[in-house]
Formats: C-alpha cells, structure tokens, sequence
C-alpha cells in the first residue's frame, strides 16, 4: 500500500501485532496494483473477460463500487489506466519526482459503472482498456479489518492508522478520547476522537512533475486529469476507514462547496482546507479553540 | 357406586391436578410460542441482513442498488463535546497519539 501501518493497544495485547501485520501484508499481496503478480494486477490484465477472483478482491471491489455509486462517480475506483497516464504506475517512493510528457490524451472515468461482479461465479469483468485501483479503499477497509481482528482478540482499545486513515476502537489507555492531530502545517489540529475513523485526502504529498504539467495522485473523474481544485486536503470523521477515505476523496474531487455539500448530505463530519489556508468545518467536526495571541 | 363422583374431596383433588396440568401445558405452549415467535423474529433479521449485504445474486455495477454505503444519521463515529480541541498553538494540547494526514 505504499504506506506505514501504526497499531497503538496495550502492551498486554502485543502480540496481536503481528495478526495485524499479517492481515495487511496479505491484503498487499493480493490488492496492490503495483505488483504485477498481485491478484488485482492479474485481473487488470485481463479487462474485457470475466475473471475468477477470491473473496477478498470481489469483496473489496464490490465495496469500491458501492462507494462509487454512493457518491455519484465522485469516488471512482477504475481509474488505474488513467494514473497509469499521469505517471502514476508504480509505488510512490520508485516514482521519479520529474517524468515524461503524457503520450496518450486524457479519457473520463466513470467506467465502475460497467464493471460486472457476479457473485454466483465470484467474477469481475472489467471494461476493456480499464484497471482497477483499489488503493485509497483498501486501506481504509483494511484498517476497519484490522480493528475487527482486535477486537475479535479482545483488546479493548486500539488504534490502527495506515499512512493517517485511521479507526480508533474502546478507549486510549487513560480513558477518555483518541487525541489526532489533522492536517498539515499551517493550521493543524488537535482533535478528541472517541470512537469511529478519520481518513485525509489531499496534496500535501505525492506530487510529481509530468513534462511541464504539475500532477498530484486524485484523478477527477470527470476529466481524467488531476483534480483542479482550490482544495488543498479533506479529513472527514465517519463510523469506519472505509467510509471516510471514500468521503473525504468524493469531497475533494467535488471541491470546497459542493463537498461541504455532500459531507452535510451523507451525515459526516469534515475539515476542508483550501490551498489559501482557510478552512470549512463540516457537521459535528470539532471548532478548535481561539489560537494563541 | 363411583369414588370419583362420591368423594368431594377426591374429586375437587382431580380437579385442581387436571387445572394444574392445563396449566403447565398452557405455560409450556407458551414458552414454545414465544421460542417459535423468536426464532422467525431472528430468521427475519437474519435475512435482512443478508438480504442488504449480498445484493441481487448477479450485481452488475451499472444496475440501481439501495443507497447504504454512508450512515446518513451521524452515527458510528464521535468527538469528546467536554475535551479542548487545539489548532496552530499546538503547546498545551495533549500530545497527539497518531495523524491523520495525506497518505
């Protein structure tokens, strides 16, 4: 997933540890698109034909889908060709920072909506010519797995956060909240989370140069481009990783006004900020208190 | 000449065991009912949950399904409403156990 996995529980517990390890260097193994004997890469491969896949890819790739649909296409898991065309194909850290022009021209997502999972046979058929990305998603649904797995183990308070999407369960060894800061300087914040997850999209990191065009890694759907936007990250607070990483993409993709829009509409909390460093505050995210004179 | 019809006493004492028995059968039935009424009450949710997880057997993305992914209600997640939340002037906040950030 081209990111580090934090688990904080108590000591007692620590050899759950390695449950968590094992759960997500399984789901690595299986989801990355940028390991071509992955299963996903496999299946990419083989666009336009239905393709047996197993319980955690149809189950992953069904809720991708879900999230699509919930958002309208905002959040669209099938735009792996079209990271790949931004320069986007392969793991972030192997990535030159300064890449060739684009060869091919730009092509709209929205192909999730002819993607087929049949569940009699467990196949996908994916639109020629398309892949599945399942990044963003995947880490969200593997951190909620991963608290599940906790949970299931009996530890009563965890926190799993895979590169900041991150879900919280019980409470923190004093008791009380989850403190997590959000956000990126200037303008970070503190914030008391006592149950549920928080998951961030935005600019901060993984920008590249492709010819002369600045590119960040949240492709709009719409365009098939980067996002133009005057956003520069969304946190959204929701029940689990899985939803909040795909509220908080939806969000950035829609931008400042209709994202606000969308996070009220679907009853998530949010931080917007734009690039100029003035925020929104959506739903029952927490107001900080007056900064220091 | 019949004792059960002779005897008062006899006969009041096979009455109150033939209402104890209906009793007991009554509280039996009962309790079988309830059992019965409980366990289709469960299939019920059982269904219903299954129903909403796995969809139509064949779920084409392009078909229309309920609208579920996002709990629209607000729940599932929570702040601590009594708990300061700092921004910028990070100094006397509580130290920060983890960061939700671009990743």
């Amino acid at each position: 997933m081209g990111t580090r996995v934090h688990v904080l529980l108590p000591e007692r517990h620590q050899a759950a540890v390695l449950a968590v390890r094992e759960l997500f260097a399984n789901w690595e193994l299986r989801l990355s698109r940028f390991l071509p004997d992955s299963e996903l890469s496999r299946l990419n491969a083989r666009a336009g034909q239905p393709v047996a896949v197993s319980r955690l890819l149809f189950r992953v790739a069904g809720v991708a889908v879900e999230a699509a649909r919930a958002t309208e296409g905002a959040f669209d898991p099938v735009l792996g060709s079209q990271q790949v065309r931004i320069g986007y194909d392969r793991s972030f850290d192997e990535m030159p920072r300064v890449g060739p022009a684009a060869k091919a021209p730009a092509t709209a997502g929205g192909a999730w909506r002819d993607a087929v999972l049949d569940e009699p046979s467990r196949t996908i058929t994916l639109p020629q010519g398309c892949a599945l990305d399942l990044g963003g998603i995947a880490k969200g649904m593997a951190v909620d797995a991963a608290i599940d797995l906790l949970g299931s183990r009996g530890v009563d308070g965890a926190l799993v956060s895979a590169g900041g999407d991150l879900a919280v369960w019980g409470a923190p060894p004093d008791g009380g909240a989850w403190p997590v800061l959000v956000g990126t300087r200037p303008g970070v914040q503190v914030v008391p989370l006592v149950r549920g997850a928080l998951a961030t999209s935005g600019i901060a990191r993984r920008t590249w140069r492709q010819g002369t065009a600045a590119r960040h890694h949240i492709v709009d759907p719409r365009t098939g481009e980067p996002v133009e936007s005057d956003l520069y990250e969304v946190t959204v607070a929701a029940a689990t990783c899985t939803t909040a990483e795909a509220g908080a993409t939806a969000a950035f993709v829609l931008g400042p006004r209709r994202g606000a829009d969308f996070l009220r509409r679907n009853g998530l909390a949010g931080r917007l900020t734009r690039l100029d460093g003035t925020r929104v505050l959506v739903g029952p995210w927490p107001s900080p208190l007056p900064e220091a004179a | 000449m019949s004792t059960s019809s002779a005897d008062p006493t006899l006969a009041r004492r096979r009455h109150l065991a033939r209402v104890d028995h209906l009793k007991r059968r009554i509280t039996i039935a009962s309790v079988a009912g309830f059992a019965a009424l409980f366990a289709l009450a469960a299939q019920h949710v059982v269904r219903g949950v299954t129903g909403t997880a796995s969809g139509s057997t064949r779920s084409d993305a392009s078909t229309g399904a309920p609208r579920t992914f996002f709990d629209q209600s607000g729940g599932g997640f929570s702040f601590d409403d009594a708990a300061p939340t700092f921004s910028q002037d990070l100094g006397s906040a509580p130290p920060p156990v983890a960061q939700s950030s671009v990743s």
